[in-house]
């Protein structure tokens, strides 16, 4: 339903009842905010740098949970929106009520800056974003999702990784967290964040990832990829992509 | 800057908004007493598990059996009014297509939204056949799950009988994804963790194998019987192909 739509809802309401008002649209900038890409260490014991990682997704989605808004719109829109269907592939999480649409190239790299446009979000307590992956066919994903550069490090040994994920079409992440109330005269930046470590539960990207045994060579490079004939390869490549398309490794978080 | 547009998520919820604003332009405000009707609550399996899932239907060819697959359902709340007890039926008898009466209640006659119930437990036993491999399985799922705000309209007339029927979708078990619109259905995976080889894929071997390139989601769902069970909760629906909103535990 387009916010059009929603206005003319509005007008069909009070025909019934007495004083619905227009829930306000903040604009808001979105950048990306690679301060999640610091170094780790793994379950494995290996230290993990992240130095860069380009994403490519589009049609950033921003949630609220319907239970906190006071609006007589507010109270209805649970009716209006998706919910937590029980069926893979349906739409789960929160209400929609903010969108940054558009395909995107995320470049996280420390020191980097990156603006994505601008979101309009109604007011109201957000509790979650929502994003696709895609394939980017041009430039340095060269039809890929994702590519992670790095190094790992364990005793004296140094190994350099290139790790290449490729998401499945229409891969939709869904409940990272962004926990805020955006009012009219918000004046914010949403930043969007790669968390190599997961604040939470404390897993990283590359838990279980033995590097040493994938560098069968020693010469000190690692390259993950799908669709590896190789056995532990191939292994490492799900897990990584397991946890880089789970909500657990992104979030919105406010820049100012 | 990249250029923004609004829209809302609605597929799903259309006709329920235009049944909200239907009452309000009403002014649906009281009125007389509606009467009563009756409703027939009923579980289906269709014909996935009464006569098993075909090899064509299946993404690697496995065809699949069911010899059991009995669900305990409790709590089916329509229009204000619940099913009292827990009952179990086998899904794999023959229902001839009307599936299998939990239960009557009476209810206010009207249209109702907003139904749920509650499957307790999921018991599957069959067996899955490609070429002269087959295998068999035995999987108990014994934790709760609710489904509610289920997506159906139950029409209920004064004095007449209409049914709710809990529809279970046995394909789900074979999904390669908890999150894709369009997964595969597949069986290889869960074939290959009959580590003895003996035949019988049992749930500690499926707990032992690592899901691979299946797609858990959001899940902690990295071995395939917690991702089994993760897909088990999602076979609940209503009236064919009525989405529920599902929460593991009973309310």
């Amino acid at each position: 339903m387009k916010i059009h739509s929603v206005l003319m809802l509005g007008g069909i309401f009070s025909l019934g009842c007495s004083g619905p008002k227009e829930t306000p649209r903040v604009e808001v900038p979105v950048v990306v905010d690679s301060s999640g890409l610091g170094r780790v260490v793994t379950n494995l014991d290996y230290e993990v740098s992240l130095e860069a990682a380009d994403v490519a997704i589009r049609d950033i989605e921003f949630t609220v949970s319907g239970e906190v808004a006071t609006s007589f719109w507010d109270r209805v829109s649970d009716a209006v929106v998706s919910k937590a269907w029980a069926h893979p592939g349906h739409y789960q999480g929160g209400d929609v009520t903010g969108e940054l649409l558009g395909a995107f190239v995320l470049h996280f790299e420390p020191g980097a800056a990156q603006t994505l446009g601008t979101a309009v979000l109604l007011e109201g307590t957000y509790h979650s974003v929502n994003f696709v992956f895609r394939r980017e066919a041009a430039g340095i994903l060269n039809g890929h999702s994702a590519r992670l550069h790095g190094t790992a490090r364990r005793d004296d040994a140094e190994i350099e990784f290139e790790i290449v994920i490729d998401s499945p079409e229409d891969r939709s992440l869904v409940g990272a967290p962004f926990e805020y109330r955006v009012d009219e005269g918000s004046e914010i930046v949403l930043g969007l964040r790669l968390l190599v470590q997961d604040a939470l539960e404390g897993d990283t990207l590359f838990d279980d990832v033995d590097f040493l045994v994938l560098d069968d060579d020693s010469d000190g490079r690692v390259d993950i990829a799908p669709g590896s004939a190789d056995e532990s390869s191939l292994s490492a490549y799900h897990q990584i992509q397991r946890r880089f398309q789970s909500h657990d490794h992104y979030e919105v978080r406010i820049q100012n | 800057m990249t250029t923004t547009k609004f829209a809302f998520r609605t597929d799903p919820m259309s006709s329920a908004l235009a049944a909200v604003v239907g009452a309000f332009a009403l002014g649906a405000c009281g009125g007389s007493d509606p009467g009563e009707g009756t409703v027939r609550v009923t579980a289906y399996g269709e014909e996935f598990i009464e006569e098993g899932i075909a090899a064509s239907e299946v993404d690697d060819g496995w065809r699949i059996e069911f010899e059991r697959f009995e669900v305990t359902v409790s709590g089916a709340e329509v229009g204000g009014e619940q099913l009292r007890g827990k009952v179990t039926v086998d899904l794999a008898e023959s229902s001839g297509g009307e599936g299998h009466e939990l239960g009557e209640m009476e209810v206010p006659a009207g249209d109702h939204t907003g139904s749920s119930y509650t499957v307790e437990r999921v018991e599957v036993e069959g067996t899955a056949t490609q070429d002269d491999v087959t295998k068999a399985f035995y999987w108990v799922f014994e934790d709760p799950v609710t489904y509610r705000e289920c997506e159906t309209t139950t029409s209920v007339a004064k004095d007449e009988k209409a049914t709710f029927q809990i529809t279970i979708h046995a394909d789900h078990l074979f999904y390669d994804s908890l999150v894709s619109a369009s997964p595969q259905l597949l069986f290889s995976p869960l074939a290959a963790a009959d580590g003895d080889d003996d035949g019988e894929i049992t749930a500690g071997e499926l707990a032992t194998t690592d899901i691979g390139p299946y797609d858990s989601g959001n899940e902690d769902a990295n071995d395939l019987w917690s991702f089994l069970s993760a897909l088990a909760a999602t076979i609940g629906h209503v009236d064919g192909e009525g989405h529920c909103v599902a929460k593991i535990g009973a309310e």
